[in-house]
């Protein structure tokens, strides 16, 4: 049980000088990618530290091209991502499919020849550890039905604006602690008894169990949507 | 794997790298993960004796922040994070820091498993920097610019839009 305590040199530090890597990866994936991606200038040891973040978020679009987010994916060497955002008005700038597929070359294969909002999932299945994603996308997306099967995420932001007919959004995301959803008009089956649920202000909604599956029913403004 | 309440402690010794003691609660000790392991595995031994934990790396002013900081986390349960009296607690608390001394904190947070000061420490340094100048990041980092010239025009290329 005893140590014998040897007195370490008192160091003289001034500043935040001695914390680990580990800790400054912790702090970096705190800052908005724009912010991470400038400490490479700082020194060759922060070079390349900023790839090891295990967050991103983009506010697009940043300088009308779209070449950032994927050169920033691709160079992502974390092997985990806990926190995707985008923020964007820009469809094309996401749905630029090279991104997300980089994003995902990490770690699975190549997965061609799927639905256009497939990027989303292909980034869920990518990034299995995923816990908190934040999409608002300012512009119409074209797919009926969105799937967001993520086990470990435990905040959903998610956003669009579709002038067209409504689309379903599938969460199957046992550990979901916080939702908000704001749609064009939405459908949300839950695959699985929700959890405690702290919805968003200006978004409803009404869980029903039917046929052993949850379905939540968004209520927005004066229109519900109903299982069929 | 609940340890018998018989010969459950109240309380633990903690010792500093310069060798003070510190007497603390075990809810609180509990707060670290490091002595919550400690305590967890003598208790299954059946230990009635108090225990003496001894942290080699964190010194006894540290120490005395981190035990300041379990002790007003004790008293909230662990899904209280949001407790708004508690955030404004931790926020005064971090304040009055300076950076080497938040550099000290957030090692011995981390080397202690208190996740929610190591989380609480980070954010605050990523807030306190996030709008300062390269300059004034590599001051407070203590880190010597080691480029020529040349690499940084290339850096400052290689990710123009960062830098715009």
């Amino acid at each position: 049980m005893e140590s014998s305590c040897k007195k370490n040199p008192k160091n003289e530090e001034k500043g935040l000088g001695s914390l680990p890597n580990a800790i400054l990866v912790c702090i970096l994936s705190l800052f908005p990618t724009k912010v991470v991606v400038r400490t490479s200038i700082l020194c060759q040891l922060w070079r390349y530290l900023w790839t090891e973040v295990t967050a991103v978020e983009f506010q697009l679009p940043f300088s009308n091209q779209s070449q950032p987010m994927s050169s920033i994916m691709s160079r992502l060497a974390s092997p985990t991502l806990l926190r995707f955002s985008v923020i964007t008005n820009h469809f094309d700038t996401f749905s630029d499919r090279r991104c997300c597929k980089l994003a995902c070359d990490r770690k699975v294969e190549e997965n061609l020849g799927r639905k256009p909002f497939d990027n989303i999932e292909m980034l869920l299945d990518s990034c299995p550890l995923l816990e908190v994603l934040d999409m608002r996308l300012d512009c119409p997306i074209n797919a009926p039905c969105i799937s967001i099967i993520a086990f470990n995420l435990k905040s959903l932001y998610f956003k669009m604006c579709n002038a067209i007919d409504q689309h379903q959004v599938i969460i199957d995301a046992p550990k979901l602690t916080y939702l908000y959803v704001i749609g064009g008009g939405s459908l949300i089956d839950f695959n699985m008894e929700p959890t405690i649920l702290d919805t968003g202000m200006d978004a409803m909604i009404f869980f029903v169990k039917h046929a052993s599956l949850w379905y939540g029913y968004l209520v927005f403004g004066n229109c519900t949507w109903k299982v069929t | 794997m609940a340890s018998s309440s018989s010969s459950s402690l109240s309380r633990v010794v903690v010792k500093s790298s310069d060798n003070n003691l510190f007497v603390v609660n075990k809810k609180v000790a509990s707060q670290s993960q490091l002595l919550k392991q400690c305590i967890d595995n003598m208790e299954e031994k059946g230990t009635n004796d108090v225990i003496l934990i001894p942290l080699s790396n964190v010194t006894s002013n540290i120490l005395t922040l981190v035990l300041e900081y379990c002790e007003k986390h004790a008293d909230f349960a662990d899904d209280d994070n949001n407790n708004q009296e508690l955030k404004q607690w931790d926020h005064e608390f971090l304040k009055k820091f300076d950076y080497a001394t938040l550099n000290s904190l957030t090692m011995a947070a981390d080397y202690m498993v208190t996740k929610s000061l190591l989380n609480l420490c980070c954010q605050f340094i990523a807030d306190s920097i996030k709008d300062l100048t390269v300059q004034q990041i590599r001051q407070i980092f203590d880190i010597k610019n080691d480029f020529t010239p040349q690499e940084e025009a290339d850096i400052k290329n290689e990710n123009a839009w960062a830098f715009r």
